[in-house]
């Protein structure tokens, strides 16, 4: 017999239903929104933009997806500037720094993790109070931003609403700010070379010391993020200050004198390395007064010849230091203003020489004597040509030492003759283009032999059409030896693509590669496979041992794995304890699983770390690619899950990506 | 110092005389006050200069603002597809008021939008709170852009209300004013300095349908991919309809009554409408597109809940400022579309919300309103703000 339930109990039955039902609705829209503001965030993120577009996006999904009325980007440069380097929701004439009474650095010092504010914990910072204050803010949120190497700003979330961030919003901001870091050092790191490269053309179009010398203290202090910067110069044995930024400084104030002591004294820039210190940790860095109101000086030396001709020094109003790569790029930067200024001396003498030529030809013969002397002494080789490119004349000494040949061997023939084949064209309508501009400088870069070899060094070349003039009737032309410059211009861009921790590619280069591998397995109708894999125990061992020693394992992993690679696979340490494989030509699965044994037992083997035996291990996501289907990013995103599913059924292993993992969210 | 507050309308097909008999209404409310602030909602088809001229004949050169669009609201009243113009007039009361426009906006959105916030702001002078009533061409691209470069100025603490102008759903050339000028392609601002809070309203009455999905690819004005699937395919299947039922033929007769809701982290959702399907399964968004990675649901509503959101609205927009004297609304022309012969309960709903003050409204393609973060524009949504 059927039971004839009550219309109550039913009633009772379907709001037990209804409600399970909207329990799992929130539950899943809940889900779905974390997954979202991971997605959308790493969406923007993975977007090539230039960096003032991308930090207004970065800005505006931020504030979007946690509901943030204002957000705040502070200082991501490591520039030790607290104005808002981009910011939404703040008015235009919401004067931040002005706002904050200069308290924004002891933020950086008192709250050296997330940290939320409440209402009442808005008070406890003028920062937040004042934000509470003019805009009415509630609630907000304090993260700092930690780069790949150091502390490289912060952001700030606040709500105008009474609704405080949660834990869980500052583990997911905390985890996006990192990306974000990396992304604009990234980005960053490119727009130092940039500059450097349009500041070297500017400097190229002069001959004059003097404008040689404001050019270069212009750009310094954007290249490394800087707010001022001065060019000091041993000249006749006497050091001074020959051009700032800003123009008007009082040279002759007491707080500049500890230049010459850097210039004579300190060890790394008398090593030719360039040296950065803060007022904090230096005794002989000058006390901060209205002269001088720096707290924080990079000084990068200039050489010529083994000496040391002067310093080109970049100024912080805060105590915040240069990074290792700023100093690297100081240095480069600096020994291309050395080369110009060594030039414009060249040429300066030349000219005076020639000048002085033409006023008195009765004494031609003498002239040309000391014409040569001069010629003789300096490390440029100086050639005067003909219409037709033949050499005049050359010096003897340059030219045997960067040549390899004599004076008397090379006289009589073409300059063409010497040129790597590659730069011929462009050097034959360099040449053809000064026959038309007499008396200007046209400059160019060509790589020349060195003896008869098949080695090249690279000259930067500076013609000057004298032709009409009746003392040289010639193309005076000097070639000045940059091959030690290109080289670190090449090292440097190297570093660019690399990790600097591990040595290893980093993620832009990475996916770069795999990018081509896509292209070339379409082609070869092949697939190739994207392994991805972070370390089960690394943050147990950041907080046990300390981040020198996260830092140890991490070199440790990165050469076990590259021990496990065959000749043609890529190892890329995406950032964290996150690495990435490519192995490209891959055919079927099987024929990878050596490879994934050898790299889990790679992985596997404990890493000894203050005399114990730590156990890392590794869980390893795989995935490969369908050909016309997957690019860089998805097929990256695929293996991401395949190792988080990895992690889930019990860490220590590998699995291959299944599209049924689509709805997993990704740690 | 209260604000007074007046409104009138016409339906005389001469341009000049159909402004001048709707201003003359409206100022006769003043009771012999001067107007301070003109707000003109009108169907397209006038010689809209000659229009205004009438206005201003009657109201002097006080500042001017106004739209075109599908339809007005004028009191308890729906004024439709070609029933005229609307004018509201109102004295400063304890406001104080900044107007500033921009022309050929297309292209220069956010720049646009800073414009006219800067310019609005700095003739209405500092104050401790202010509003905005913003208006732009509908055909100029994406507003959220607009709307991102006026709170580049605003910040949160001013309140941003408004719609984008219409021409009657045809989609060929709407028009913003500014005191006596017609302006193609722009956008207009009116700044209120005030010394006490404002309020902004807010309610659209959709609710989802089944779970939400994440925008997987987006590109220009379509979502591609919703789930990792076709977009229109995961669209069907969320309402139920077999696969392919959808075509680029029935499309919007579905869509207009599913649109897709943004979900925003307390759990609400902001609106946006797929116009169609295109042949390879795309949806074609109107206005701003949900980025890729955005979580969006599918939404359903009725004619009940729809309209049901008008007296909310007009409460919670007088309880923010029980003195005001004018409820300003702005209604999206789909809602009309969906009311059908209803429609007219808008109007007498939002009037009885309001009581003594008088409803002035426009029907909009898109609205404007910020609740928090970046995120203002909305579709099939009423917005008000009272005064």
């Amino acid at each position: 017999m059927v039971s004839i339930e009550r219309p109550g109990d039913v009633a009772a039955e379907m709001d037990k239903l209804k409600q399970a039902r909207d329990e799992a609705l929130r539950a899943a829209r809940s889900a779905v929104w974390d997954a979202s503001r991971v997605n959308r965030l790493l969406t923007v993120l993975n977007e090539p933009a230039p960096l003032e577009f991308l930090l207004e996006k970065i800005l505006t999904t931020v504030s979007e997806l946690f509901s943030a009325d204002v957000v705040v980007l502070l200082d991501p440069a490591g520039s030790g500037k607290y104005s808002p380097l981009a910011s939404v929701g703040l008015p235009e004439d919401y004067e931040f720094e002005a706002a904050s009474a200069g308290s924004i650095a002891t933020l950086f010092t008192t709250y050296r993790a997330g940290t939320v504010f409440d209402r009442e914990m808005l008070r406890a910072h003028p920062v937040f109070n004042e934000l509470s204050r003019m805009l009415s803010v509630e609630a907000a949120a304090w993260i700092p931003m930690q780069g790949s190497r150091e502390l490289r700003g912060a952001l700030i979330l606040a709500r105008c609403t009474p609704i405080p961030f949660t834990r869980e919003e500052m583990g997911l901001l905390a985890a996006m700010v990192y990306r974000i870091a990396l992304t604009l050092e990234q980005i960053q790191n490119k727009n130092q070379l940039e500059h450097i490269v349009r500041g070297n053309q500017k400097i190229g179009r002069h001959l004059e010391e003097s404008a040689i010398e404001e050019e270069a203290v212009q750009a310094f202090p954007v290249i490394v993020g800087a707010d001022a910067a001065v060019l000091y110069r041993r000249k006749d044995e006497v050091s001074s200050i020959c051009a700032s930024v800003p123009a008007k400084i009082n040279k002759s104030a007491p707080e500049w004198s500890f230049l010459a002591n850097l210039l004579s004294n300190d060890q790394a820039i008398l090593l030719g390395e360039a040296a950065s210190v803060t007022n904090s940790e230096h005794s002989r860095f000058p006390a901060s007064s209205a002269d001088f109101p720096y707290r924080a000086l990079l000084a990068a030396p200039l050489f010529h010849d083994g000496r040391l001709r002067g310093l080109l020094c970049a100024f912080r109003y805060n105590a915040v230091d240069f990074t290792l790569e700023t100093k690297q790029i100081a240095m480069l930067y600096s020994g291309q203003i050395a080369a110009a200024l060594e030039n414009a001396n060249l040429y300066g003498a030349l000219r005076d020489e020639l000048r002085e030529r033409l006023s008195i030809e009765a004494s031609l013969r003498e002239s040309e004597e000391r014409f040569r002397a001069l010629v003789r002494n300096i490390s440029d080789v100086i050639a005067v040509l003909n219409s037709d490119g033949t050499i005049k004349y050359v010096g003897e000494a340059a030219a045997r030492a960067l040549w390899g040949r004599s004076a008397e061997e090379l006289v009589g023939i073409t300059l063409l003759d010497r040129v790597h084949p590659d730069d011929l064209q462009t050097l034959t309508a360099v040449i053809a283009d000064a026959l038309g501009k007499p008396g200007e400088n046209i400059s160019v870069v060509v790589r020349m032999r060195e003896g008869e070899a098949e080695t090249w060094r690279y000259f930067d070349v500076i013609f000057t059409n004298l032709l009409h003039d009746s003392s040289v009737k010639g193309i005076v032309s000097t070639f000045h030896d940059i091959t030690e410059r290109k080289i670190f211009e090449k090292e440097l861009t190297e570093r660019a693509f690399s990790d600097p921790l591990t040595g290893l590619s980093n993620r832009a280069n990475f996916i770069d590669h795999v990018r081509s591998a896509l292209n070339i397995a379409v082609e070869q109708s092949t697939s190739v496979a994207l392994i991805f894999f972070d370390l089960d125990n690394f943050k147990r061992v950041n907080d046990t041992f300390g981040h020198v020693a996260g830092d140890e394992t991490l070199r440790t992993v990165a050469d076990r794995v590259k021990g496990c690679l065959r000749n043609n696979d890529m190892v890329a340490r995406l950032g964290g304890d996150e690495f990435t494989i490519l192995i490209e030509n891959v055919k079927d699965i099987s024929q990878l699983l050596p490879f994934l044994e050898r790299l889990l037992a790679a992985l596997m083997i404990p890493v000894r770390l203050s005399g114990i035996d730590v156990n890392v291990g590794g869980s390893i996501g795989i995935a490969i690619s369908r050909p016309n289907e997957d690019d860089a990013e998805s097929l990256l995103h695929k293996a991401d899950l395949a190792m988080y599913r990895a992690k889930k059924s019990g860490k220590g292993r590998y699995v291959v990506f299944d599209p049924a993992f689509e709805g997993d969210l990704p740690v | 110092m209260r604000v007074r507050a007046g409104t009138g309308a016409s339906g005389l097909q001469d341009s000049y005389e159909a402004g001048k008999q709707a201003a003359t209404a409206a100022v006769s409310k003043l009771g012999g006050e001067k107007p301070s602030l003109v707000l003109v909602f009108t169907m397209p088809h006038y010689d809209l200069s000659l229009l205004l001229s009438g206005i201003r004949s009657v109201t002097g050169s006080v500042h001017l603002a106004g739209a075109t669009g599908s339809g007005e609201i004028l009191r308890a009243e729906y004024m439709g597809f070609g029933a005229g113009v609307a004018v509201m007039v109102m004295t400063a009361g304890p406001y104080r008021f900044g107007i500033a426009s921009a022309s050929n906006i297309h292209g220069d959105l956010d720049q646009s939008g800073q414009k006219i916030a800067r310019e609005s702001k700095a003739e209405a002078g500092p104050s401790p709170y202010s509003a905005m009533i913003l208006l732009a061409d509908c055909l100029a691209g994406n507003l959220q852009q607009l709307f991102q470069g006026v709170y580049k100025i605003t910040g949160p603490k001013t309140c941003i209300v408004g719609g984008a102008a219409g021409d009657e759903l045809q989609f060929k050339a709407t028009f913003v004013f500014h005191d006596d000028k017609v302006i193609d392609q722009g956008a207009v601002a009116v700044w209120i300095a005030s010394d006490k809070p404002l309020h902004t309203s807010i309610q659209h009455g959709w609710e989802p349908v089944g779970v939400p999905l994440l925008v997987t690819r987006a590109e220009g004005t379509e979502i591609m991919e919703l789930g990792g699937r076709p977009a229109c395919e995961a669209y069907e299947e969320q309402l139920g309809v077999a696969p392919g039922e959808l075509t680029a033929e029935n499309f919007w007769d579905t869509s207009m009554h599913h649109p897709l809701g943004i979900l925003q982290m307390d759990g609400s959702s902001i609106i946006r409408v797929a116009r169609t399907k295109t042949p390879d399964g795309s949806l074609l968004i109107q206005g701003c597109v949900p980025p890729a990675g955005s979580a969006v649901q599918v939404m359903k509503s009725s004619e009940d809940l729809l309209l049901a959101v008008a007296e909310d609205v007009g409460h919670d927009a007088l309880s923010g400022n029980p003195e005001a004297a004018v409820v300003i609304a702005f209604s999206c022309a789909m809602r009309a579309r969906l009311l059908k012969d209803r429609i007219p309960e808008e109007a007498a709903r939002l009037q009885a919300a309001a009581g003594e003050a008088e409803v002035f409204g426009l029907y909009c393609c898109g609205e404007f309103a910020r609740v928090s973060g970046t995120l203002g524009t909305h579709n099939a949504t009423l917005a008000a703000i009272a005064l």
